[in-house]
């Protein structure tokens, strides 16, 4: 695009009356006007264009908008992707506008609703016949549709003697229904931007799969909160379990970025700009996927999950991906038998440092006792033993995660929320160390967290994941009555003002704590807990 | 008694008589005089009247002046054996001191007037009288050659009577048997010890505590600012305001603390309980002549009772320039238990983090003391002429029953005779304000059978109707928070607009928080300098493809422009990655993913990479010193007009920074400025606004909600996350908004906040701060 600007006065620019001439109603998302000369000849054609006939709430909307001088002649408007300009103008009618809300560039940037501000100089481009400018508008930054329903949208230009009018556009906004979430995190990877945040929406076609990411608060400008809200793809009706994979690098930096799900006994992975997820038939639906996806530099995704008809662990491969070519399919790598039932599991990798290890660490209730079964698998394929440890006069709370990171040295720090009387509801946690070799190192210590108000629904623990040499340990307990403990509340049970989502996941920052959860529109987000 | 008479015979002719009589004896007069002033005699109903001279008010004062003890005793038959001077106190049937005038000799007892030369002292009476022949009645030793016992009694810590045990009844008892058995005649005046006034003072540096090894001098800097109507070595008088400036560079080390206590927390973690500020006082004793004279003896032990009384909100300093909602929400949230408190008032209670109605916290912290005049033990300190550096030289103890007062007791001797004092130790709480009292606490009342000042009472009555003569009072003391603002720098001098300091400043001094501008006028970076630090940003960026962003292609990134950074547009990023990854189209797209697959996402990311480059940046040129550093640009990056970009007024780092970022509460922070030249053009926001808000990030508050429906709710939600519970929710314009409708001012939450309140503990309807 070739642009010439320079600034006049908008003193200058007087309004002129225009007959417009508007488009009947078109495909749903685009529309299109034309400009006339005071005598009804055209100059100047606006067009508006949707990707997508429906949006959901807080999903990135962007609104193609296209100027088009269909004269003869060259025209000078302003910049229509220029901040400082009021013009064009767009009206945004819907349930979150009844009335109408008109706004510009200009308006929504600095604030300056004047229909034509004294002392500003517009930026000024010139269209040669047949010229076009074009660019995608981020609707729901300029004008968010909060509220579900039809809206319809209509740009206005007036400059000197230039009118136009585009046609009505319409799109509809839906309120998210949100089947499952992820989180993937990069684990203490210098320069990562945030957490990645995966989830499906409900739809009568399928589960339709929206990713974001959510960048970490670096300055005052932006809290803890969603870019680039976009549906990548929709998975079948059945899709659930799914996995935002944890690196231990900066997953921006490379070109493979997956997330896996599970269809019935499949687990599927989708490599980002692929339109064909790639599928692994386990032969049965597994008891449990053990949480999270393990994402390795080269492009690997490790998938430990928990066989149905006996106590087994076994780890899937999602090989890296061929950029040209037929893929390497996915397979299960092996099975390995668990002493006891599981009723709880976490797996994590090893920094780089320690050879990006994958260590996975299993929880069951055994009589009077809960046993920690912990393994270092290496690289995955080596497989190591179990090692357990027993804590004694205690029960694995319900619906509870343990929290498990490995540190530098390849040193592993495992929590584990337990009830210590489950029929008072008091409850502790207890800390684990395992050394590299997978033995556990020194001796278990039980804390005692006091005595919760209502009976637990979930529970997890989780490690600070940015940069940090402290091994921090947060949690956070949901009660049966919707209200939280956690490791910051000092005791407290506090209610919290958004919906926790299931299984609960933890992010511990190092500047705070942070629930995944819904909110009032059933958007994603993160509530600090505090 | 036995008595023998010899009386002799008469002859059995005569006719005249012997009469045997009982001899009689009395004591007429009892009287202290000095200057033509006396006491007043009180005699026995029985005995001779006297002339009712004198005034039961006479008072003089120990030490400085002598008085003559008159006494005149009728004894013309020689026959009293025993006399004897007590002294007595209020509610005391015992007496205090006694003096054995027979160990004068007998010419102290001898019938006529008599005159003994007596400036108050306490003295032993002597093991025996003098000699015979060593002199007559006119020879009777004068009590003033006595050397003051200090040991005889403990009330009189240094032998002289005090204005502690005022007034007094000087009793004089003579008896014809030397047990007084016999005949006992009496005789008794009254005298009182009375302070002429008292002077309030500033304590010297040297008294004030050590600061805490390592750590900064606070209460140093609090004693010696000079700033906008600091105490400065002067006390406020009454009627006038001073203030207390306390430092409160204190920043927030990451985002997460502005939506908790971290403001209260690091605030409370500085300055605890508050400041100390010395304040003496000096008791003058009134003469006979009812001059003012320094007679440290006479104050003994006895106590001073300092008060602190709370200054109500709306005698304050700012209070009329509060915006109209700040002020209705003040007054609400000030009215919490006002009149059952003590100290009653409306400073900052106990329950949201500050002092009134805290009977643990003391505004007069107990002070061990040292040197002359501290109760019940005045040798363990060598003489004390010069002060000790840093320690407080006064006893300090707080009261029994009005706990939130304390007493004090005064040297006297050396330097600090006639002296005593207090630490007074205001909460750290910004707009509490307190005027200090001292009285006299020697006046006490029997209750059940026993003793009590009568100013150690919870009511504020018996305060209020002292005497003026034993009390004092200070202006008013106002607590101040007081930050600096200690850089302010452009990236050229071209950056504009400039912006109002003396507005800026005006928006915080609502909150009692003082912005000093050490910076001065703007200075400029200078273009090698700015080249430099901005190649090696990038270059030291994290990630490769932000390196890609960055443009290193324009010939001077300080030349560029008036913005902070020039970045490539998305079409030559695109370029530029593919070649240097060699990489095909698929997977350019598999690394854009779905946070770089547009223009407007593009220049939407580029907005942090340049505000995170430009807060490494700016690190560079902050301050050495505490304090507030602003860096100035039009824009902070080139892009921030194109569609997606970022426009932003202005941004505050979410993490730590400058040198001290690594401590647990930061005393730097950096904020950018970086509004458009017309920014500010068409709406109230101004730039001041934005300094003071984004000043208000760094002082740990987060965003307020905008844009309210007819129920109240945020229809409309912020670039941020605003924290709605800690904002007044019937004021849409606060400062931490970003509602330009009106001018933004703070509401009244968040001056409870920056005046150092406990956001926990505060409601933002403020009609649910009020109680009752």
């Amino acid at each position: 695009m070739s642009l010439r600007a320079w600034r006049i006065s908008a003193a200058g620019a007087a309004a002129v009356f225009v007959a417009l001439l508007a488009c009947g109603k078109q495909n749903p998302s685009t529309g299109s006007g034309t400009a006339t000369k005071l005598r009804g000849v055209p100059t100047v054609q606006i067009n508006l264009k949707f990707a997508n006939p429906s949006y959901l709430v807080g999903e990135n909307i962007g609104m193609t908008v296209t100027v088009t001088n269909r004269t003869a002649s060259q025209v000078e408007i302003p910049d229509p992707f220029y901040r400082d300009n009021w013009q064009p103008t767009y009206t945004l009618t819907g349930p979150s506008y009844p009335q109408g809300h008109t706004f510009s560039f200009r308006s929504v940037a600095l604030h300056d609703t004047r229909p034509e501000p004294d002392g500003v100089d517009a930026v000024l481009v010139q269209l040669s016949p047949g010229q076009s400018l074009e660019q995608e508008i981020p609707l729901q930054s300029w004008a968010a549709p909060t509220e579900v329903g039809e809206y319809q949208i209509v740009a206005q230009l007036k400059w000197k003697d230039v009118a136009a009018q585009s046609a009505p556009v319409h799109f509809r906004v839906e309120k998210p229904q949100v089947d499952s979430a992820s989180v993937g995190v990069d684990v203490e990877a210098p320069g990562t931007p945030g957490e990645w945040v995966e989830w499906f929406h409900k739809e009568p076609a399928g589960q339709r799969l929206y990713t974001a990411l959510f960048q970490r608060p670096h300055s005052d400008v932006h809290g803890y909160e969603a870019f680039g809200v976009q549906a990548i793809f929709t998975a079948g009706p059945q899709a659930t379990d799914l996995l935002s994979p944890w690196t231990n690098y900066n997953r921006m930096t490379e070109l493979a970025k997956w997330r896996a799900w599970r269809e019935g006994s499949a687990l599927l992975g989708l490599i980002t700009s692929s339109t064909t997820p790639q599928r692994l038939e386990l032969g049965a639906v597994p008891r449990s996927i053990v949480r999270p996806a393990l994402m390795h530099r080269t492009g690997e995704l490790d998938i430990f999950f928990v066989s149905a008809d006996k106590p087994e662990l076994g780890l899937a491969r999602f090989p890296a991906p061929q950029w040209e070519g037929p893929q390497t399919p996915a397979r299960v790598l092996w099975k390995l038998p668990i002493p006891s039932i599981p009723v709880a599991a976490r797996c994590a990798m090893a920094p780089e440092s320690a050879a990006s290890e994958r260590h996975v660490l299993v929880v069951a209730q055994e009589r009077g006792s809960v046993a920690v079964h912990f393994m270092n698998t290496d690289d995955g394929i080596s497989l190591g033993h179990w090692q357990t440890a027993r804590i004694p006069n205690s029960v694995a709370m319900p619906g509870a995660e343990p929290g498990l990171r490995v540190a530098e040295d390849g040193v592993s720090y495992a929590a584990i929320l337990l009830e210590t009387d489950a029929a008072a509801h008091r409850f502790a946690i207890a800390d684990l160390v395992f050394g590299r070799d997978g033995k556990l190192t020194g001796a278990v210590t039980v804390k005692p967290l006091g005595q919760l108000e209502a009976a637990p629904k979930a529970a997890v623990a989780a490690y600070v994941v940015t940069g940090s040499s402290e091994m921090r340990r947060d949690w956070v307990v949901l009660l049966e009555n919707g209200k939280v403990v956690h490791s910051g509340s000092e005791g407290e049970t506090r209610p919290l003002n958004a919906t926790p989502v299931l299984p609960l996941q933890l992010i511990s920052l190092s500047a705070g704590t942070y629930l995944l959860t819904l909110d009032d529109n059933g958007k994603p987000g993160f509530t600090l807990l505090d | 008694m036995k008595r023998t008479g010899r009386v002799a015979r008469t002859a059995h002719d005569l006719t005249h008589l012997n009469r045997l009589h009982v001899p009689d004896f009395w004591v007429l007069k009892l009287a202290l005089a000095i200057g033509g002033k006396s006491s007043k005699s009180h005699l026995q109903p029985d005995a001779p009247a006297g002339d009712g001279s004198g005034a039961d008010t006479f008072h003089f004062a120990p030490e400085k002046e002598t008085v003559e003890l008159n006494y005149k005793i009728d004894d013309t038959r020689g026959v009293i054996r025993r006399a004897r001077l007590d002294l007595f106190t209020r509610f005391d049937e015992s007496h205090f001191w006694s003096f054995d005038l027979t160990k004068l000799g007998l010419g102290a007892l001898s019938d006529g007037d008599h005159t003994l030369k007596w400036d108050g002292r306490i003295v032993k009476s002597p093991d025996a009288a003098p000699a015979a022949g060593d002199g007559g009645a006119g020879a009777t030793p004068d009590l003033t050659s006595f050397d003051p016992d200090l040991k005889l009694q403990a009330e009189f810590p240094d032998g002289y009577v005090t204005v502690g045990h005022s007034p007094y009844k000087l009793r004089l008892t003579v008896s014809d048997d030397e047990n007084e058995g016999g005949k006992v005649a009496t005789a008794w005046t009254y005298f009182h010890v009375l302070l002429k006034k008292i002077e309030l003072e500033i304590g010297p540096e040297k008294s004030l505590p050590k600061p805490p090894k390592g750590r900064s001098d606070k209460d140093l800097h609090v004693y010696k600012n000079s700033d906008t109507n600091a105490f400065n070595g002067t006390l406020p008088g009454d009627g006038d305001t001073k203030r207390v400036y306390l430092n409160s560079d204190i920043f927030k080390n990451s985002n997460a603390q502005l939506h908790n206590r971290a403001d209260f927390t690091a605030y409370q973690g500085t300055w605890g309980d508050g400041p100390h500020i010395p304040i003496f006082a000096k008791a003058w004793v009134r003469d006979s002549g009812d001059q003012a004279v320094e007679a440290p003896k006479a104050l003994g032990k006895v106590k001073f009772l300092w008060d602190a009384e709370d200054v109500p909100e709306s005698g304050g300093s700012v209070y009329a320039g509060h915006h109209a909602k700040a002020k209705a929400f003040l007054d609400s949230s000030v009215n919490y238990d006002k009149d059952v408190t003590h100290p009653k008032g409306d400073n900052c209670h106990k329950d949201r983090g500050g002092k009134r109605g805290d009977d643990t916290k003391f505004f007069f912290p107990k002070q061990a003391g040292y040197g002359y005049g501290f109760a019940g033990d005045f040798d363990s300190d060598p003489q004390q002429d010069a002060l000790k550096d840093r320690e407080f030289p006064f006893k300090v103890d707080p009261c029994g029953t009005r706990k939130w007062s304390s007493f004090s007791y005064a040297w006297t001797k050396g330097t600090l005779a006639s002296k005593t004092g207090v630490l007074f130790q205001p909460s750290r709480m910004a707009g509490d304000a307190y005027r200090v009292s001292v009285y006299l606490a020697f006046d006490k009342k029997m209750a059940e059978g026993k003793s009590s000042l009568v100013l150690d009472t919870a009511e504020d009555d018996p305060l209020q109707n002292a005497n003026e003569a034993i009390k004092a009072k200070t202006g008013t003391f106002e607590v101040w928070r007081r930050l600096h603002f200690v850089r302010y720098m452009k990236k050229k001098a071209a950056v504009t607009p400039n912006f109002p300091i003396a507005k800026f400043q005006n928006y915080y001094k609502q909150a009692y928080v003082r912005m000093y501008d050490a910076a001065g006028a703007a200075t400029s970076m200078t273009k090698a300098d700015y080249d430099a630090k901005v190649t090696a940003a990038i270059n030291a960026r994290p990630n490769w493809y932000e390196k890609h962003m960055l443009s290193t292609t324009v010939a001077s990134q300080y030349d560029a422009g008036n913005y902070g950074l020039h970045f490539n547009t998305w079409a030559t990023f695109k370029t530029n990655v593919m070649a240097a990854q060699g990489w095909t189209v698929a997977q350019l797209n598999a690394f854009l993913g779905t946070v770089l697959n547009t223009d407007a996402l593009y220049n939407a990311w580029c907005s942090n990479v340049a505000s995170d480059t430009l807060t490494g940046i700016c690190e560079q040129y902050m301050a050495a010193d505490s304090g507030i550093n602003l860096f100035q640009f039009n824009e902070h990056y080139n892009l921030a007009t194109a569609v997606g970009g970022e426009t932003l007024n202005g941004f505050a780092p979410g993490a730590a920074v400058g040198p001290h970022k690594a401590d647990p509460t930061n005393s730097q922070c950096l904020f950018v400025l970086c509004a458009g030249p017309t920014n500010y053009n068409g709406s109230h926001n101004k730039a001041e606004q934005t300094v003071a808000h984004e000043i208000g990030h760094c002082l740990f508050m987060a965003h307020a909600p905008v844009i309210l429906d007819k129920n109240g709710n945020v229809v409309t939600d912020i670039a941020n996350k605003h924290d709605r519970t800690v904002h007044d929710k019937n004021f849409n314009n606060c400062l931490m908004s970003y509602n330009y409708d009106a001018e933004r001012k703070w509401c009244g939450f968040c001056i409870l906040r920056l005046r150092g309140w406990d956001r926990g503990k505060l409601q933002n309807d403020a009609s649910k701060n009020k109680k009752p």
